[in-house]
């Protein structure tokens, strides 16, 4: 018996011996990067982006940073140039002047963006325009649709890039910090779920419909979450004027613009006491900017 | 208790023989330096003609739609020229090599004279709202060296060869976008054997068909080039050379060496 236990201690400890010899790891990639002389686009977003907020900008396609699934095309140097000015001016800078510092964005914006040059398209027609993944990356479409005329119109800059940018960064400050669940019971169970693109009709009579049901937009009515993110988003985004448009179109009713009242009245609540974010400085900040667009200059690095 | 010692002693032979990793390599380096020493390659063919290159692009799966003759010169570490047979436009956009599979070849800024091939049908009204001609942009680059580089697409599979551009590039260029014009002017074609003609149509975009068959080929300064060989009516060819007007032939027309086979412009 002990014969036999001294061998298998033996033998055991020869396995220990051989298992545990570890070749040490080189700390550098076994790839070597090439070194690429960077241009004016890459020098700017370096000191703009990644040394100020921790967020760096993909305007050249990668590959495995974009979807597969779709046939996309890179993003022109041009309007990229434009729309890493504009995001930093319409996406950014509201934010830093109503917290009082580039904290907030750096902590939690997330950190890669990326431009894809056309939409991704379906196969039957629709498109996408942008998609954010988990807190880690936005992804804006059509960038190549950004040029002088198109730059300095704010409408077309709200519903092609800003829009989406500000839904998606709502979705992850709820991450981080869920909405009360006070504001699921306003609209309660008359969300539809996937349905949302049919249910209430095409085009303007189906924005009427969704408002006469409590929603701000079609999209609003798929979940409660999509429901915050859009009123946040097109609140911060449009004037008074705009949003009170928006409330009114043919087929809206009374009962819905209250719904939505009540709703929009629980997400200041939540960005004034989590965020500290006041809806209507915010809102009267990008509103401004939105109207200074002509004086911008959007091309010189 | 002795049996066990046997068996105590065959196990730990097992185990050593098991660990024994030492493998005779196939090739002299680790495939890491080897796939880094065919990035830098590829880098340094791609730049090493200052005149570019000739590239035969053949867009979507199994090339359906004819080809193009793109000449491409990378200018610089980042820059590449792209100009095209079919069209006037003369664009600067960017590019990389980088490793993957091997050395991948990505032109990873919008290129108008690539993006006609890559966008997707929504844009351009061609063949189906996701797919579109189906260019590739991302190439892996299976061959380079000064004679020829030969890239595969990434996504279509489809092989595409690029050639050195002679010494005089504009004449050159020149010749193959009249060469083009020439033969995108007619409304239709016909090939004419001696046992029959046969009707042709363009396509999607230059490639020519028949009731039966797609013709892919690229249009060169001497006539057109066959992407495979074709056969029609049983003659087989992979080349045909372009003649002036003739008796009966007031537009000129295309035909193989042996003059079995023309290929007959309809205006």
């Amino acid at each position: 018996m002990k014969f036999k236990n001294i061998y298998l201690i033996l033998f055991a400890s020869t396995l220990v011996v051989s298992a545990c010899k570890k070749e040490k790891l080189d700390a550098n990639s076994v790839f070597v990067d090439s070194t690429i002389e960077k241009n004016p686009l890459d020098n700017y977003i370096y000191n703009n982006y990644v040394l100020n907020y921790n967020v760096d900008i993909l305007y050249k396609y990668v590959d495995k940073e974009s979807s597969l699934n779709y046939n996309l095309l890179p993003a022109s140097y041009t309007s990229s140039i434009r729309l890493t000015k504009l995001f930093k001016y319409l996406g950014f800078e509201p934010y830093d002047e109503v917290t009082g510092s580039k904290i907030f964005i750096k902590q939690y914006f997330p950190k890669l963006i990326n431009f894809i040059g056309s939409a991704a398209y379906n196969n039957n027609g629709t498109r996408i325009l942008g998609t954010a993944e988990g807190a880690k990356k936005i992804t804006l479409y059509e960038v190549n649709s950004l040029n002088a005329t198109t730059g300095v119109n704010p409408d077309f800059l709200t519903d092609s890039y800003f829009h989406t940018i500000h839904h998606e960064f709502q979705h992850i400050l709820n991450q981080t910090t869920d909405f009360p669940s006070s504001f699921q019971a306003i609209s309660g169970n008359t969300y539809v779920d996937d349905i949302w693109s049919t249910v209430w009709g095409t085009g303007a009579a189906g924005n009427g419909a969704a408002l006469a049901a409590g929603f701000i937009s079609p999209y609003a009515s798929s979940s409660a979450k999509e429901d915050f993110a859009e009123l946040y988003s097109f609140y911060i985004t449009l004037s008074a004027a705009q949003f009170n448009a928006m409330l009114n179109v043919t087929g809206s009713t009374a009962a819905g613009r209250t719904i939505i009242n009540n709703k929009l009245i629980a997400v200041k609540n939540y960005m004034l006491t989590v965020w500290n974010i006041d809806m209507d400085v915010l809102r009267a900040n990008i509103v401004n900017r939105k109207a200074n667009l002509a004086t911008f200059d959007q091309t010189s690095l | 208790m002795k049996r066990n010692y046997y068996l105590l002693l065959m196990a730990s032979l097992l185990f050593f023989a098991a660990c024994d990793k030492k493998k005779d390599r196939i090739f002299e380096d680790s495939p890491t330096v080897r796939l880094n020493a065919a990035v830098a390659n590829a880098q340094t063919v791609l730049r090493s003609k200052p005149n570019g290159w000739i590239m035969q692009y053949y867009p979507g799966t199994n090339a359906p739609y004819g080809g193009v003759n793109l000449f491409v010169n990378f200018t610089s570490a980042t820059d590449v020229n792209v100009q095209g047979d079919y069209t006037a436009s003369n664009v600067t956009s960017s590019y990389k090599v980088y490793p993957g599979a091997g050395p991948i070849l990505t032109f990873d800024t919008y290129n108008s004279i690539l993006a006609y091939f890559a966008a997707p049908g929504a844009i351009t009204g061609l063949v189906s709202n996701d797919g579109g001609l189906g260019g590739d942009l991302e190439f892996l680059v299976t061959k380079a060296d000064a004679d020829s580089v030969i890239l595969k697409g990434r996504k279509r599979g489809t092989l595409i060869v690029m050639v050195p551009m002679p010494s005089n590039p504009a004449t050159v260029i020149a010749s193959y976008k009249a060469a083009w014009q020439a033969y995108y002017a007619p409304n239709s074609y016909r090939f004419e054997t001696s046992t029959g003609n046969i009707p042709l149509t363009f396509g999607w975009f230059m490639e020519l068909e028949s009731l039966t068959d797609v013709y892919s080929f690229r249009v060169t300064p001497t006539g057109i080039e066959f992407l495979e060989p074709v056969t029609v009516n049983g003659i087989t060819v992979k080349e045909l050379t372009r003649k002036p007007a003739a008796v009966g032939y007031p537009n000129g027309y295309y035909d193989n060496s042996a003059g079995t086979l023309k290929l007959v412009p309809i205006f």
